[in-house]
């Protein structure tokens, strides 16, 4: 008899002296880290091989099952441990699948909440059930608790396999150390009280008996969780008696699978006025059940199945005799209907045995009552304007479930278990009130967490593009730069564009958005595809501030009117409209001085501008709205201590690395290299490993605002970079200078050349957008590196040439501009 | 007081075969005297209780149909269960010496009417068997044992009454009750350890002990013995086991009798020819008593019949499926043919030490728990207030 105890495989007796020291057995396991993004990724791989075919799973499925059988059992274990099911059904069920991360209710109150495990979970499962049990082991790691499943001696060893086979996937072996599985029999109570004296949660599937023999050894701390047995059935309504079409899925649903799922109808109350009324209606229903019970072959029963029937039918026979019943019932005794005119609902010995009885609409709570605790399914067959009466009805009754005739078996994704949602019972919901934490959303981001490094290739923008998404989930769709020039569309569900939008919005909290008290304007660019303006939409419901969607309207002058007149103190946009706007209202705004902050996008804001703005209008402060690619979502958000371009990584949304320019290796840290970011939760569409193209370096030094995620530094576009004179060289910082330092606003280009063995670099600069004096020696000033270069080691010209814009150096397709351009 | 039917004009048949002494005797002329009696029983049932009148209608029988043993199995049955759910009658509420309810274990508690003849003649059957068997003994005092409920005042549990008159067959010294009767509130409690010390006291004394009631608590006896690492007791080789009742609600850890049998005789020391099962029930209650190899015996005043689960047949003998027993004993309750909710195989011949027909009890007739996750009747532990009232 083999036990596994925590990634151990124990024989029989060892199992006991384990079980002496449960309390530190128990708290090793709860200190095990097992993160969610971890979980999901190991069952995906899990499922999807399962998929392809396991022998060994299914060579362990012996005995009473059947081929078709043991396929379904396995394809429903890979249909679950999807990744894409398991975030739908904790999104589902726990309205978040960031859980054990206190985070903000709302905006107004500094109140937290969280959903984190109960701690240790016990799971009694019903034997000859494998799939279940392993299933039931998932649910508990997906709530992130330690799992101890009892099983009895009488279960096959398939769960023990079926995660032994899970372990393979369990790289950093952390899943194995979050679940034991025991054989210890119901008799044996030292043993299962044992195990539930640590336990915070029993989860006790089975009968009443089974049941109730648990919730007496649980102790009375322990959050009692059954799944006990429960009883369907059809109704239906007066309109709908001689409803064949309806009646005849009714009488499916009393065949199929032998009523032995807890949805199968053991009923079928009907509304008549009479005895006579129901005995009419069951000779019609009797042909429908007679139809569909002929179409599937009757099983072989074992003696007491056939007598539990007998039993019950002979004893409606005899009391026919002299009350108002009646048995209907198959020549072949393949099915049998028991009329009885009482209400309330009758317990089938099942095997195509239905009782029918009469209900009042009026009563039907009343007349539900007595098993009020078990209902579960109503297959209801009733006309359309009789529905709403009796679903509220039937609600009212406590019914858990209710479906159309022919459906009583029948499930969707996501849907409540038995009244509940399982992973809520599994898990607490904490509430926090901390103070001085204004512009934290999330207390994750204020905690030291390693993400594991990301795995496979590397995703260029073509790779990206390359890809075929789930039309079920791509519902949305902006303009993206394509990567041949032409213009392309990335495609979002919904899901992924709101989690987006809420990490966003997170960054802009960080970045000193009040939305309490704030007045925004959102003045990017809409229209046309672009994803701008509806973006920032969102992100500005989402904080809930006072908003004003004017988008960048060319009548600058209302703009600014409307900005005044509403005492806007918030502008969002591009940097270039900005400007623009400021200019183009400059009296106004100088006399008006209502705008204090500024949230930029999509361009770089120079830092001559940013002073304008400051220094002119009394604007306080100007940060990043958001960094981010219109492929990848939002990367990065700026708090009240990033300068510049640095920012600190959506860590909830992405895990960020940093590779060097020429080689697939890391960065060393600070040196700077291409950001690749891998999504966390993105699902029309795959990123792992995605190089959007930007240039940066991590950030060592920990950052004033307290966030221990990971904080980079963007320093342009790949591309960028390249070795002149022996030295690298950035085009981001020539362009930086220029436009920082001279206040210039037009194109420029670098051209690298060789003369005489000796390398030469040409800053081009379009001559129409000069304003104050540019030459070489502002560059050498300014430029560390090339000073060097230039005038200590001398291994390189520099020249700045002002030149005509039709001069510049284009990509023949799209005709854009290169920044950098090789001759050498 | 002379033991006599309600009308010996109407069932002077019925009387003679119930005076029947030899309970084992088998004579063609007792199959002849049986029909007799059957008829009239179902005559008098017939005029007597509206019920069977229609029952009888209902499945086109008549007395006519009745020639000889072979037509037996055409009088319509009663389930057993029928006669929880429903009160029957064939006797005015005035001629009800005794009414009982059955210490069913899950459901309904069955309901069963007696008139003076009817008890008293079942009565009777017990003591002319055990007058048979040699259990009858008035010269020692004896200690008794009873596994069963300690009176309440009032009761009208079934069992409780029939262990009670079984202690008349020996002279009583004590008797001690397993089942404690705690008050009103808290009802009836098993008392283990009083009944371990109750039996070391038994064994000391040396008189016969008498050890009646249901298996289950024996058992449970044993077993705390053993678990406590107790020596095997001594008793009296003259004293008697007497079982009946079943497992009561503990279904779950009914053992193979045989083996319960060998475990009583290693720790109490009754020898084996000592330890009887008796079945029987409310619904029907001639006894049908274990012979020396554990045989439940069939006795003269009542017929079996083996029905199949499913079509309600006759079977053969060795063929498992519903017990049937017919007798016309009964004058209170048409429950002259009653289907059991249980499972049987009838031998016909006899074995090494008798000669008669007898029945092996092979389980429940029925399912205790389901497979499927839908709730069975089965299984609710409470009894719930709704369906048919």
């Amino acid at each position: 008899m083999k036990h596994l105890w925590f990634g151990e495989i124990l024989e029989g007796v060892e199992l006991d002296s384990r079980l002496e020291s449960i309390y530190s057995e128990a708290s090793k396991a709860l200190e095990v880290e097992l993160k969610l993004d971890y979980l999901l990724d190991v069952l995906d791989r899990f499922a999807n091989d399962v998929e392809k075919g396991c022998e060994k799973l299914s060579s362990l499925l012996t005995g009473e099952f059947s081929d078709e059988e043991k396929e379904e059992i396995l394809s429903e274990i890979a249909k679950f441990c999807k990744k894409d099911h398991l975030v739908r059904k904790i999104k589902r069920e726990l309205g978040t699948e960031d859980l054990n991360d206190l985070s903000r209710v709302d905006f107004d109150r500094n109140i937290f909440e969280t959903w984190a495990p109960l701690g240790v979970l016990t799971h009694v499962t019903p034997g000859n059930s494998p799939g279940l049990s392993f299933l039931a082991i998932i649910e508990g790691l997906l709530a992130g608790n330690v799992n101890i499943l009892k099983l009895s001696s009488r279960d096959s060893d398939f769960t023990i396999e079926a995660l032994k086979e899970l372990y393979k996937y369990d790289r950093n072996q952390v899943i194995q150390k979050k679940v034991a599985v025991l054989r210890i029999s119901s008799k044996e109570k030292d043993k299962l009280a044992r195990l539930m004296s640590v336990a915070s949660g029993v989860s006790a599937w089975g009968g009443e008996e089974a049941i109730a023999g648990l919730r007496e050894l649980a102790l009375p701390t322990t959050r009692f969780i059954p799944w006990g047995h429960k009883i369907s059935f059809g109704l239906v309504s007066k309109e709908s008696l001689n409803d064949t079409d309806k009646l005849k899925e009714l009488a499916e649903d009393c065949v199929f699978m032998e009523q032995q799922a807890c949805s199968s109808p053991q009923s079928v109350l009907v509304e008549v006025d009479s005895f006579d009324e129901l005995v009419k209606f069951t000779e019609n229903f009797s042909k429908l059940v007679d139809e569909a019970s002929s179409k599937v072959p009757f099983p072989e029963l074992s003696i007491q199945e056939q007598a539990e029937i007998t039993n019950t039918v002979e004893v409606i026979r005899l009391e026919s005799v002299n009350q108002e019943k009646k048995v209907f019932q198959a020549e072949d005794k393949s099915w049998r209907l028991l009329v009885e005119n009482t209400s309330g609902l009758g317990l089938s010995p099942l095997f195509r045995t239905v009782w029918i009885k009469p209900f009042s609409r009026k009563n039907l709570v009343q007349e539900l009552l007595p098993l009020r605790g078990y209902l579960q399914t109503c297959g209801l067959v009733a006309k359309r304007d009789e529905l709403g009466e009796l679903a509220s009805k039937l609600t009212s009754a406590g019914i858990l479930r209710i479906t159309p005739p022919g459906e009583m078996l029948g499930s969707y994704d996501g849907e409540p278990h038995d009244g509940v949602y399982a992973l809520s019972r599994f898990m607490n919901r904490v509430r926090a009130e901390i103070k001085g934490l204004e512009d934290v959303w999330r207390l994750s981001s204020l905690s030291d967490s390693k993400d594991e490094k990301p795995q496979g290739e590397i995703m260029g923008k073509a790779d990206f593009q390359s890809q075929t998404p789930d039309e079920s989930k791509a519902k949305l769709f902006f303009r993206s730069g394509g990567s041949s020039g032409e213009p392309a569309l990335s495609p979002f569900s919904y899901e992924d564009y709101h989690t987006q939008m809420q990490a966003a919005a997170e960054g802009l909290l960080a970045a000193g958005l009040e939305p309490a008290s704030d007045r925004v304007m959102n003045l990017f660019f809409g229209g046309g595809l672009y994803g701008g303006f509806p973006s920032f939409f969102t992100i500005l419901e989402k904080l809930k501030v006072v908003h004003f969607p004017m988008a960048a309207h060319e009548d600058l002058g209302f703009v600014g009117n409307m900005i005044t007149k509403n005492n806007v103190n918030v502008l969002m946009g591009m940097p270039s409209y900005l400007v623009q706007l400021f200019k183009a209202n400059e009296n106004l705004f100088k006399s008006n001085k209502t705008v204090k902050k500024v949230f930029f996008g999509g361009e770089h804001f120079s830092e001559k501008q940013r002073e304008w703005l400051i220094s002119e209008f009394g604007v306080e402060a100007i940060r990043s709205a958001s960094y981010g690619s219109v492929d990848a979502g939002p990367l990065g958000f700026q708090c009240l201590h990033t300068t510049g371009s640095v920012h600190h990584l959506n860590h909830n949304l992405h895990t960020l690395e940093v590779l060097k320019l020429e080689t697939d290796e890391e960065a060393a840290p600070g040196e700077t290299g291409r950001l690749v970011f891998t999504s966390k939760k993105r699902d029309s569409i795959k990123i792992n490993r995605y190089d959007v193209g930007d240039l940066g370096r991590l950030i060592e030094e920990p950052c004033a605002c307290g966030r221990k995620i990971p904080t980079f530094e963007l320093l342009g576009r790949h591309g960028d970079i390249f070795r002149a004179g022996g030295t690298f060289f950035n085009y981001n910082r020539f362009s930086k200078i220029l436009i920082d330092k001279t206040g210039f606003d037009g194109e420029s280009q670098l051209i690298i050349s060789q003369i005489d063995g000796k390398d030469r670099l040409e800053l081009r600069i379009d001559e129409k957008f000069i304003h104050d004096p540019v030459n070489e020696e502002l560059f050498l000033k300014e430029y560390m590196d090339l000073h060097e270069c230039v005038i200590d080691e001398k291994c390189l010209d520099f020249a700045v040439v002002p030149v005509d814009g039709g001069q510049f150096l284009r990509t023949p397709g799209s005709g854009k501009l290169k920044r950098v351009v090789d001759q050498r | 007081m002379t033991l006599q039917v309600p009308d010996s004009r109407l069932l002077g048949e019925v009387e003679k075969l119930c005076s029947i002494r030899n309970p084992y005797s088998y004579t063609s002329e007792d199959d002849k005297l049986f029909i007799k009696a059957m008829k009239q029983n179902i005559t008098w049932h017939q005029e007597r209780c509206e019920f069977y009148r229609q029952l009888l209608d209902q499945e086109k029988f008549s007395i006519d149909q009745l020639n000889g043993i072979e037509d037996l199995h055409k009088i319509p049955h009663i389930f057993a269960n029928f006669f929880k759910r429903n009160e029957i009658k064939s006797v005015s509420d005035e001629e009800v010496s005794l009414h009982l309810t059955s210490s069913g274990t899950t459901g309904q508690k069955s309901q069963m009417f007696f008139d003076d003849w009817t008890i008293g003649s079942a009565q009777r059957m017990v003591e002319w068997i055990w007058e048979e068997n040699g259990w009858i003994d008035d010269k020692e005092d004896v200690n008794y044992l009873l596994y069963t409920y300690e009176p309440e005042e009032g009761s009208k549990l079934g069992t409780a009454y029939t262990d009670n008159f079984l202690c008349k067959f020996a002279p009583i010294n004590e008797v001690f009750y397993a089942l404690k009767f705690l008050g009103k509130n808290k009802g009836h409690k098993f008392d283990v350890f009083g009944c371990i010390e109750t039996l070391r006291r038994y064994e000391k004394e040396g008189k016969p002990v008498r050890i009646f009631g249901f298996p289950a608590f024996l058992y449970f006896t044993i077993n705390q013995m053993k678990e406590l690492g107790l020596d095997p007791i001594k008793l009296n080789p003259e004293s008697f086991v007497f079982l009946g009742g079943g497992w009561k609600g503990n279904q779950d850890k009914a053992i193979d009798k045989l083996d319960f049998y060998r475990e009583v005789e290693e720790m109490l020391g009754i020898p084996d020819h000592r330890l009887r099962d008796g079945f029987g029930s409310v619904e029907h209650c001639i006894p049908y008593i274990e012979g020396k190899k554990h045989e439940f015996r069939i006795p003269t005043w009542s017929r079996v019949i083996i029905r199949d689960v499913k079509t309600l047949e006759p079977l053969g003998d060795g063929e498992v499926g519903y017990l049937n027993f017919i007798s016309p004993y009964i004058t209170s309750v048409p429950a002259n043919s009653v289907l059991m909710g249980d499972l049987a195989i009838r031998h016909s011949g006899g074995n090494s030490t008798y000669e008669g027909p007898w029945f092996e009890i092979v389980g429940r007739a029925g399912v205790k728990k389901n497979k499927s996750c839908a709730i069975a009747a089965s299984e609710l532990l409470k009894e719930f207030d709704g369906g048919a009232k």
